[in-house]
């Protein structure tokens, strides 16, 4: 079973009891836990923090890169084209939102280039609630955009079946990280009813720890598809789903 | 592999449970939580967890006793009367209605079930020194028993301040600080090391690397209990942050089921743990 995990973070601005400021820190966190590839971002400056991050990851093998996106019309980044391109050559797999970082409204009219250019070439967006996307405005941008292919990460430990479950059973293209959904019992029950086809393994390292969702994943009361599905298969099915040209 | 650096978690890792290294569980609740969908609430499904990750013993609260004693208490004695060698009970104080005359009648008659009480002034609005729970403090504090407490950093009813009115006022029962004062993490070390019946409990602190290190680093791996909320939080998942987290293998083994069994010595119902390293 490879364990791929959708949500590691490092960098200066982060906010942890044990903070993780650069790459080399969180190398060897990976290979003492066991995790062989991960998706990592950069808790930092956003046009800075995104050309830092490709710099990070070049050349390490398991690691790939999620950008911030901010709004186009100040013209800070490049537009979504540009981005493709550059996103390929740099290992770059999804998009994140961090509009309390940024400073701007996640609404539809604020970013509808990038939702645009994401549900025409498959881009994740990686959406953490934590991140000042609440549910609610998530499901605006679904209402308008179903197809889109979201990493979604409630930050928030209290069981969240009730406010989850129907964005997996409404939109094809939802996948659940799975950092805060450790209540006993879930996995068995939702990928019971929804199949493991939704759920991803994620640490929320360095806030969190990667063995503890790790332990609860290898031992569910599930068929070792499910689990390797869950550990890492269903995050290279939707990175391999990427249309960069 | 969750952590090279350690043989227990290797193990941990293969097997899932470890017949030489029991859980103790300080923290649980049972039966349906309006606020939640939890899909292993019965006592029989906790006891399916248990048995999967070697849980030894849970020591719980029902969510009904929670807010009506009267009705959950009978069910949760029900609970401990059908499965008494793995289920003990903590009696609700449910402080926005107390009873304590009968509460402390129902405790009395069960010493073998009730090991103690369970508050939670937070969701009551309530202190925990406020003289209304008096009766149980010193029925606690005569008969040794454990009191679990909600407990979080910056409250003012069950903050840093209040716990230590009570462990300092009643040295002879043990104090389970539930949530280890989430957030206060200093000074939940502080109180640890200071007074001697105050324990760390580790629900909702294991989802906060680093915590549960700094508590270590201060020297408190004795002073430190496993619990998970269960029905809310996976065991394996807890388990699975103690085996990450930066310690040895020694410091594992007393959060895990040592300082467990010694305080639950006092009561003579507990069987002495015959476990070999």
């Amino acid at each position: 079973m490879i364990f791929f995990d959708c949500n590691v973070s490092y960098g200066i601005l982060g906010k942890w009891l044990r903070p993780v400021r650069t790459i080399n820190d969180v190398i060897p966190a990976l290979e003492s836990a066991g995790i062989q590839k991960a998706v990592v971002s950069r808790v930092d400056l956003i046009i800075g923090g995104n050309k830092s991050l490709a710099e990070d990851i070049k050349g390490i093998n398991g690691l790939y890169g999620v950008w911030t996106l901010i709004p186009t019309h100040t013209g800070e980044i490049p537009d979504p084209e540009t981005m493709l391109k550059l996103m390929k050559e740099n290992k770059i797999i999804g998009w994140r939102l961090n509009p309390n970082l940024a400073r701007f409204i996640p609404k539809v009219f604020v970013l509808r280039d990038w939702l645009e250019a994401a549900c025409a070439r498959q881009i994740p967006i990686f959406i953490n609630t934590g991140d000042g996307v609440s549910l609610e405005t998530l499901a605006d941008l679904l209402e308008k955009f179903p197809e889109l292919t979201v990493v979604l990460t409630y930050k928030n430990v209290w069981p969240s079946d009730r406010l989850l479950r129907p964005f997996v059973a409404e939109y094809p293209n939802v996948y659940l990280d799975m950092t805060y959904c450790f209540i006993e019992g879930a996995i068995e029950s939702i990928a019971g009813k929804y199949g493991s086809g939704w759920l991803l393994y994620g640490s929320g390292f360095p806030e969190c720890y990667f063995g503890a969702n790790m332990l609860m994943i290898k031992h569910a009361d599930i068929s070792e598809i499910d689990k390797a599905a869950i550990a890492g298969e269903n995050l290279s099915r939707i990175i391999a789903e990427v249309r960069y040209d | 592999m969750i952590n090279s650096n350690s043989q227990l978690a290797q193990e941990f890792w293969e097997k899932g449970r470890l017949t030489h290294c029991p859980i103790l569980d300080f923290h649980a609740h049972m039966g349906e939580d309006p606020l939640s969908y939890l899909p292993r609430y019965s006592a029989e499904a906790m006891l399916q967890t248990m048995n999967t990750c070697n849980t030894i013993l849970t020591c719980f609260c029902g969510f009904e006793s929670l807010a009506a004693p009267a009705a959950g208490e009978l069910k949760d004695l029900e609970v401990v009367r059908k499965y008494p060698d793995r289920f003990k009970a903590y009696h609700s104080v449910f402080s926005m209605g107390l009873h304590p005359e009968e509460d402390l009648e129902r405790v009395a008659q069960n010493p073998d079930a009730f090991v103690g009480f369970k508050f939670l002034c937070d969701y009551n609005n309530v202190t925990l020194s406020d003289s209304r729970h008096d009766p149980y403090w010193k029925y606690a504090d005569e008969n040794r028993l454990l009191v679990l407490s909600h407990t979080w950093g910056g409250s003012r009813f069950n903050g840093p301040e209040e716990v230590e009115k009570i462990v300092s006022q009643y040295p002879n029962l043990i104090f389970l600080a539930g949530h280890s004062l989430h957030g206060d993490w200093g000074k939940a070390a502080e109180l640890a090391g200071k007074y001697e019946n105050l324990y760390l409990e580790l629900t909702a602190v294991l989802d906060d690397r680093g915590a549960l290190e700094l508590f270590i680093e201060k020297g408190l791996s004795q002073k430190l209990l496993f619990g998970t909320d269960l029905p809310w939080f996976s065991t394996h998942h807890g388990i699975g942050a103690v085996l990450s987290a930066e310690m040895t293998d020694e410091e594992r083994r007393n959060i895990f089921y040592r300082n467990g069994a010694r305080i639950l010595s006092r009561f003579g119902w507990f069987p002495s743990l015959n476990v070999p390293n």
